[in-house]
């Protein structure tokens, strides 16, 4: 067995020697060394062989893209290469300090979101080829498989991993959608390569030899794999976080189900005003309105220390006609501005000056009549006991004014 | 120090409470429609018709029974999510929450009773307009008082206000709206929503209050103000 692996390898290799001189030997001394790597390791643990991946190891990965990325003790894991700066502060300088060396790229483990420093040899890219070969022979815990399904989704939709896996828990029709690329036979796949660009159709033809070549020469090797993958499943520690977020994902949908609405603080801010508060405004308006006029009545003909001359007539007249010309008066106006209980003592003034002119008396009184329908019985008894009160303060204010006339 | 007074919190609904006005939702969805309504309050802000008058006359204009509507609004009208555990909270401490609403009542327990559970829906102390539901199904307002508003929300509050200082509860008031004024000044402590019209109303009239955005900042303040010491 080990005799028949290393001749594939060979063989791989002079078939790089031949397309390209320099580049190959570059790529051969890596895939050696990758491949020597990976035998000694099994050496030392007496186990068969994981997945490796197919794909071969770049110099340089963009932010956001999709990559494999290997740790000790853990398969070949699918990640994303972070930007130092999406990660946090401290998460980076706990990495750097323990990750010396200057190889390191900067990944986020799919769908944990854990970051971590992976060494460049460590780190190959996760095509859309290779996750679909993942995803047709099984060959990771169902966990990755999962998060590689996510991952072609996301690259078809043109959308990111976290919006594919929330849709993910939207009705089954996205469902289905989500599942119609790992139940695609053979023939649609052939179909599909037309559509992909040159370079890819390469891989796909040198993939499908290796697939013929595989199940024509090792067929036991399939089912050692499986075996692997289950036991994987079973060991790595990675799935048990993945049960609480499923469950959280669960309320989420459990929520949706119930079809309660939902609260938006700013879409309640946004509300526009109500009838009543409407409507509340705008007594407001009035009730500030006529109260202005009630102090100003009030002031002019009513002072204790100030009698009405004739230069405060014209005012008085304006007054008066505003009162007279405003619409909308009820009860709640007069009682709050007690606009009611002003002109129940304005009637009862004399001598007012200017009374010819502007007819104020006959105004009052036509102004209290009006005012009488809309006050209750109730508030006109109540008047009606404090009208003796009234009267003896006119009699007084009309003794006084009599004495600062003859004066 | 233990608390010797009661502490008693009086809040609005619509609005406050509510992701929007109910009221207003049922008549401009399944009533007159909102360019209706528009222009009945135009009649009402030229005196021709009075605000008693014109709120009838929209919700009258809803063509869903008792029930539709109750479904309706349980559909579609949102609470404050904080507004459970501070009602929890208060029942915890012994504090009297007191709804007064401009609405009315049966639809405002049919919401508390989806979020807050059937026992606090039917205890939780409202005082609001009542409807009068027909044989066939329809119903109509029933106003809480004979005030052109309809329910004046400071007769409410007036009572423990004019009782003697050693007698008179904490009161606490939360509103969003000018309608909510009047009833402020009954109180000692306003929480005025964040962003609406109440707040520039206390600021003219210096009133002091305190901003909130939802329950939770009320909850806050209220552990401050009488729980601190």
């Amino acid at each position: 067995m080990m005799v028949a692996r290393t001749r594939s390898q060979k063989r791989k290799l002079e078939e790089i020697n031949n397309q390209k001189k320099i580049k190959t030997k570059k790529k051969a001394t890596g895939q050696q060394t990758s491949n020597t790597k990976n035998l000694r390791d099994v050496k030392k643990k007496g186990k068969q062989l994981a997945y490796v991946p197919r794909t071969s190891p770049r110099k340089s990965y963009k932010n956001g893209e999709y990559v494999l990325a290997k740790m000790s003790s853990f398969p070949w894991w699918p990640a994303r290469v972070a930007s130092q700066k999406s990660i946090p502060t401290e998460v980076r300088e706990r990495l750097k300090r323990n990750f010396r060396m200057d190889n390191g790229i900067f990944v986020q483990f799919l769908p944990s979101r854990d970051y971590a420093i992976i060494s460049s040899s460590n780190v190959l890219p996760l095509t859309v080829d290779e996750s679909r070969f993942i995803l047709d022979h099984d060959l990771s815990t169902k966990y990755i498989q999962k998060t590689v399904g996510l991952i072609i989704a996301s690259v078809k939709r043109k959308v990111s991993f976290s919006d594919v896996e929330e849709d993910e828990f939207e009705p089954e029709n996205t469902r289905k959608k989500l599942q119609k690329p790992i139940e695609k036979p053979k023939k649609e796949k052939i179909e599909a390569t037309p559509k992909i660009d040159g370079g890819k159709r390469l891989k796909n033809e040198k993939s499908s030899a290796e697939i013929s070549q595989t199940s024509k020469q090792r067929p036991s090797r399939r089912s050692a794999r499986v075996r692997m993958a289950t036991d994987n499943a079973q060991k790595s520690p990675s799935p048990i976080p993945s049960p609480k977020k499923t469950a959280k994902k669960r309320v989420r949908f459990a929520g949706s189900l119930e079809e309660l609405p939902k609260f938006s603080l700013e879409y309640q801010l946004a509300q526009p005003i109500s009838t009543v508060d409407m409507y509340a405004q705008v007594h407001y308006i009035r009730f500030n309105t006529l109260l202005y006029y009630r102090y100003q009545l009030q002031e002019i003909l009513l002072s204790y220390n100030h009698y009405p001359q004739e230069s405060d007539m014209s005012h008085v007249h304006q007054i008066l006609e505003m009162i007279e010309n405003f619409s909308a008066i009820n009860s709640e106006l007069l009682e709050s501005t007690k606009l009611y209980s002003l002109f129940t003592l304005l009637v009862k003034l004399s001598d007012i000056p200017l009374d010819e002119k502007y007819d104020f008396s006959s105004r009052f009184s036509t102004l209290l009549l009006q005012f009488q329908a809309f006050v209750q019985p109730k508030t006109m008894t109540s008047n009606v006991s404090t009208a003796p009160i009234g009267k003896n303060a006119q009699v007084n204010t009309e003794a006084a004014r009599p004495s600062v006339i003859t004066t | 120090m233990a608390q010797k007074k009661q502490l008693y919190v009086f809040s609005d609904f619509d609005g406050t409470i509510t992701l929007q006005d109910s009221n207003d939702y049922l008549t401009d969805n399944f009533g007159m429609g909102n360019a209706n309504r528009v222009n009945l309050n135009q009649q009402v802000l030229d005196g021709s018709i009075s605000f008693r008058d014109a709120f009838a006359k929209m919700l009258d204009s809803v063509h869903l029974s008792y029930d539709e509507a109750l479904e309706v609004l349980k559909k579609n009208v949102a609470i404050d999510p904080s507004f459970k555990p501070f009602y929890e909270w208060c029942k915890s401490q012994d504090i009297r929450v007191i709804i007064l609403s401009s609405g009315m009542e049966p639809f405002i327990r049919a919401l508390f009773e989806q979020y807050l559970g059937k026992e606090e829906a039917s205890s939780i102390e409202i005082v609001s307009n009542d409807i009068n539901v027909h044989p066939d199904g329809q119903w109509n307002i029933v106003y809480h008082d004979d005030s052109h508003f309809g329910h004046d929300k400071s007769l409410t509050i007036r009572p423990y206000a004019q009782l003697p200082e050693s007698k008179r509860p904490h009161m606490v008031y939360c509103g969003d709206g000018v309608s909510d004024l009047s009833a402020a000044k009954e109180t000692e402590h306003l929480f005025a929503k964040k962003g609406r019209d109440l707040i520039k109303y206390c600021e003219r009239e210096k009133i002091s209050f305190s901003e909130f955005e939802t329950f939770a900042d009320i909850h806050k303040d209220l552990q401050k103000l009488f729980f601190s010491s």
